[in-house]
């Protein structure tokens, strides 16, 4: 059993000297306390949203860096012949070893590819009846070119396109023979131009195929074939290739995109003077967000690369709910009442009168203040191309043009001011042009049609300057997250 | 206004009763700060530290006990927590006996409250802490040292340190007045 510790006198004095005493807190203390409790309140959704972008971004530079290397042309388009021929592309070298058996006279388009060169697909050619894409092989040659016995080049894969002999199929050529040359089937070649050439899909079947005009491969680099993703960026993908006629200028193309886009809007109150940290959290009882969103147009243009600029106009508007109960305020109101009655035969006189009734305390005042925010963006963006989607990422700065504002506050002295732009009357605490703010975005395009995209961009946005202005005793701070939705038309 | 008045308004967001509610106890707890820290600043940060979280968990206050030591409970953690996180706690030797003089108690009261709060701030870290745990929170040794993670007999040792630093400061101190 443990002894009872041992009393003593000196606890028991100094315990009841400083047990309930107090000490001066030091000036400045409460002020503190708010500032700390605030930044608590607003560095956990800023910080959030800032990873939150972060992830996306590191992400989106993962799966460009270690994400499936495909380019838009290899991709599986959704018309039937395209399909297929997609289909034959996983299988070239076995397509080419029947070519082989089956070319006599030497014209052997996959003797290469044979050897494990064909593995890669690189050439999209443009059908010449239906209008579709079908995908070629690296059939023969370094570069895809067909040679003849003496191993001269007499076409290139590229060159080549499916005549209508094919119908509405694309095909992949894997072997090829050309007018001219000694064959039993050369007599189905009306002209030079014409190449005899089969694949996979139709073993045994000779198709006679044009060779294409170099005009109209100029013409199928500028993205005239009916691809669903934007003319310029089937160029871009097609710049790899040293046989493809290219598309040397640096401006690949230009768009508009027109979005909506909900946000979210946090504000940080600061206050810069000793003694307003009250005034602040009272600003912030007072007024809450209530909601906020930005619309706007921009023009884009996208050059070689993927690096494209974007610039326009954006309209921001940020509403927050304003609510105060003035514990003194007087509400006077004034009813009518009867306060007596004479009876004086026959007639009946009935006296009227009105009473004022002043009441105190409780006068809530309700409202909504509108920040408004006139801006020009000026944002440099990546775009890379994965099929029917583009993920693009981009940044810069949106340059304010001008603000305006409605609604109420409190004033430092706690009075109800207006802060309407344009009143005389308005409290002078806002600025009319707020600077910069900068923004950051991760968009994904859809395309629904060859030159019309839906956009979804995720945004982040921070004001680099408070709006208020310099003599004011508190700083007010944004930074908004929002998505934007809305739609991009190619040019 | 009562403590639960104070509570409800401060728990519907309203600044003036959080600033009511640090008006009547701030000095009592910058008082319990000053034992603790080693300095002025040192207790200023602890007694901010300390309302912040005051607020922070406000709402998981059940009205057992009284508004005023569930906040000095909190003061008093977060002067642990931030005294432990800034200095290592001192080594413990053996623990000795303590002899009370009987010229103590008239030294005491020869003193002033800010004056004997300054004077238990000066005591080294370890004996500090204990000393104020023990004596005037009225914690035992056992949650003393749950507390501070040391030794039950670390906590007895340091406690008598603490009483002989005093003491002897205590009476160069009456010993100072009476010359």
């Amino acid at each position: 059993m443990m002894s009872e510790p041992k009393k003593y006198q000196m606890d028991d004095l100094l315990r009841q000297r400083v047990k309930d005493a107090s000490a001066p807190v030091p000036h400045g203390m409460w002020e503190k306390i708010l500032d700390a409790r605030r930044n608590q309140r607003y560095y956990p959704v800023s910080w959030i949203g800032f990873s939150a972008m972060v992830l996306v971004t590191a992400a989106f530079a993962g799966w460009v860096t270690f994400g499936e290397n495909r380019t838009h042309a290899d991709l599986p388009l959704e018309k039937p012949g395209v399909e297929q021929t997609h289909e034959s592309l996983e299988r070239p070298t076995a397509s080419l070893r029947t070519a082989e058996k089956d070319l006599q006279n030497g014209f052997s388009a996959a003797s290469e590819a044979d050897r494990g060169g064909a593995e890669t697909p690189t050439r999209d050619v443009r059908q010449k009846a239906a209008g579709q894409i079908s995908r070629t092989n690296r059939a023969s040659g370094e570069s895809g070119q067909i040679e003849n016995k003496a191993g001269k080049e007499v076409a290139r894969q590229e060159d080549i396109r499916p005549s209508s002999a094919t119908g509405d199929r694309g095909i992949t050529v894997s072997e090829a023979l050309m007018s001219g040359q000694e064959s039993a089937f050369s007599s189905s070649l009306q002209d030079e131009n014409q190449v005899l050439a089969r694949s996979k899909d139709f073993t045994g079947e000779w198709t006679v195929l044009e060779r294409a005009k170099p005009s109209e491969v100029v013409a199928h680099s500028q993205g005239q074939a009916d691809l669903p993703v934007p003319p310029f960026m089937a160029a871009q993908q097609r710049r790899s290739s040293p046989s493809c006629y290219s598309f040397h200028t640096f401006l690949r193309g230009l768009s508009v995109d027109g979005y909506l886009a909900p946000e979210y809007a946090i504000r940080q109150l600061v206050y810069k003077e000793p003694g307003m940290g009250e005034y602040a959290a009272m600003r912030d009882e007072t007024e809450s967000y209530s909601f906020a969103f930005s619309a706007g147009f921009r023009a884009n243009a996208h050059f070689k690369g993927g690096l494209a600029l974007r610039t326009g106009v954006v309209y921001t508007d940020i509403v927050e709910k304003f609510r105060y109960a003035d514990p003194d305020a007087e509400v006077r109101r004034i009813i009518t009442v009867n306060i007596d009655t004479i009876y004086n035969p026959p007639d009946v006189i009935i006296n009227v009168d009105t009473l004022s009734i002043v009441e105190y305390g409780a006068y809530d005042k309700v409202g909504y203040n509108r920040y408004r925010f006139y801006d020009v963006p000026l944002l440099l963006g990546y775009e890379l191309d994965r099929g029917r989607w583009i993920v693009h990422i981009n940044t810069g700065l949106m340059l304010n043009i001008g603000t305006s504002r409605r609604g109420q506050i409190l004033d430092p002295q706690s009075n109800l001011v207006s802060i309407h732009s344009g009143e005389n009357s308005s409290y002078p605490a806002f600025r009319s042009k707020v600077g910069s703010s900068l923004l950051m975005s991760l968009g994904f395009n859809y395309a629904v049609r060859p030159k019309l995209h839906l956009l979804l961009e995720p945004q982040f946005r921070v004001w680099m300057k408070p709006l208020n202005l310099e003599d004011y005793p508190v700083d007010q701070k944004y930074m908004n997250i929002g998505l934007a939705m809305g739609v991009r038309q190619y040019f | 206004m009562t403590d639960k008045e104070l509570i409800e308004g401060c728990l519907r967001g309203k600044t003036q009763y959080e600033k009511a509610l640090f008006d009547r106890f701030s000095g009592k707890m910058m008082a319990v700060c000053l034992r603790y820290a080693t300095d002025t600043s040192e207790a200023e940060d602890i007694l901010q530290e300390g309302f912040v979280k005051v607020f922070e968990h406000l709402r998981s206050f059940r009205h057992e006990g009284s508004l005023e030591g569930w906040i000095r409970r909190i003061v008093v953690t977060t002067a642990l927590k931030h005294l432990r996180r800034n200095k290592p706690t001192q080594e413990i030797t053996a623990a000795e006996d303590f002899h009370e003089s009987p010229d103590v108690p008239d030294a005491i009261t020869q003193l002033g409250e800010q004056d004997i709060i300054r004077l238990i701030g000066q005591l080294p870290q370890g004996y500090r802490m204990v000393f104020n745990l023990y004596v005037i929170e009225g914690y035992r040794h056992h949650e003393i040292a749950d507390l501070l993670a040391i030794e039950e007999s670390t906590s007895r040792s340091q406690l008598v340190k603490a009483r002989k630093w005093l003491q002897d400061k205590l009476l160069s101190l009456t010993r100072l007045s009476v010359y």
